[in-house]
């Protein structure tokens, strides 16, 4: 990829984290304001969608990131350097539990209403959406942080 | 359990395993195989995180068929395990990403 190709790509990049972020952080309150059930599936399948595409932009910079920034940013603030590592960390674990949390949240709608595993299964669901929103914004805000040091 | 449903609940599970191979194989490559100062490394054909990433999902996806298997013969255990593997993996991954970044 060309420089100015990578900064674009780094650019999308940032943009979609921050919707994802928002997506996940707004899907709960969607479920829970009494929208029709293929509203709901759609705004917690898009922002998993978009968490995913988030990460494949993401993976796609990795290696620029490897070769041209991470030495750099070692040298000159080691604990921005130690910031991006754990912000690699949050953004792998959020992207795997919101797709566990979508999968989880499917598996619950296929669920009979008199089942008495519905209210743990929820609860699972729940748990798992909200950390992977959680770890989603932690890395968001890692991001913007790293950014501001260090840019493609 | 319909087959659908425990196809998801492998899924589920499957992930929230593979966050926590991630937190383990990263406690491990910390503390029993020394990297290099990231300030002195230039370039490493070996990606750490790429291979990491690929082992947990790899795990994950090993563990789903547990899950699967889990859902499909009793799927109040499997809501449950959900829930603590959920909250394992949580836990797992915040300790590691603050104590051994």
């Amino acid at each position: 990829m060309s420089p100015g190709a990578i900064a674009t790509v780094a650019r999308l990049h940032a943009v979609l984290a921050w919707a994802a972020t928002a997506a996940l952080l707004a899907a709960p309150w969607i479920a829970r304001s009494g929208a029709a059930r293929r509203l709901r599936r759609g705004v917690r399948a898009g922002a998993i969608a978009l968490l995913l595409a988030t990460s494949a932009l993401g993976l796609a910079l990795h290696d620029t990131y490897r070769a041209k920034i991470r030495q750099h940013l070692f040298i000159s603030a080691p604990d921005i350097g130690w910031l991006f590592e754990r912000k690699l960390h949050l953004a792998f674990a959020s992207a795997l539990l919101g797709v566990g949390a979508l999968a989880a949240l499917f598996w619950l709608e296929r669920t009979p209403a008199d089942a008495p595993e519905r209210r743990e299964l929820g609860r699972g669901a729940a748990l798992a959406w909200g950390a992977s929103a959680a770890l989603a914004l932690a890395a968001s805000i890692a991001g913007a942080i790293v950014a501001r040091r260090a840019h493609f | 359990m319909k087959r659908p449903g425990a196809l998801l609940a492998g899924a589920a599970l499957g992930a929230a395993v593979a966050v926590i191979a991630y937190a383990l194989e990263r406690v491990v490559e910390r503390t029993v195989f020394l990297e290099p100062n990231p300030a002195m490394l230039i370039w490493a054909d070996h990606d750490p995180f790429a291979w990491r990433a690929a082992i947990a999902i790899y795990l994950g996806g090993a563990a789903a068929f547990g899950g699967h298997a889990l859902a499909a013969q009793s799927p109040a255990a499997a809501a449950r395990a959900l829930t603590a593997l959920t909250a394992v993996a949580l836990v797992a991954i915040v300790v590691q990403g603050a104590l051994l970044p």
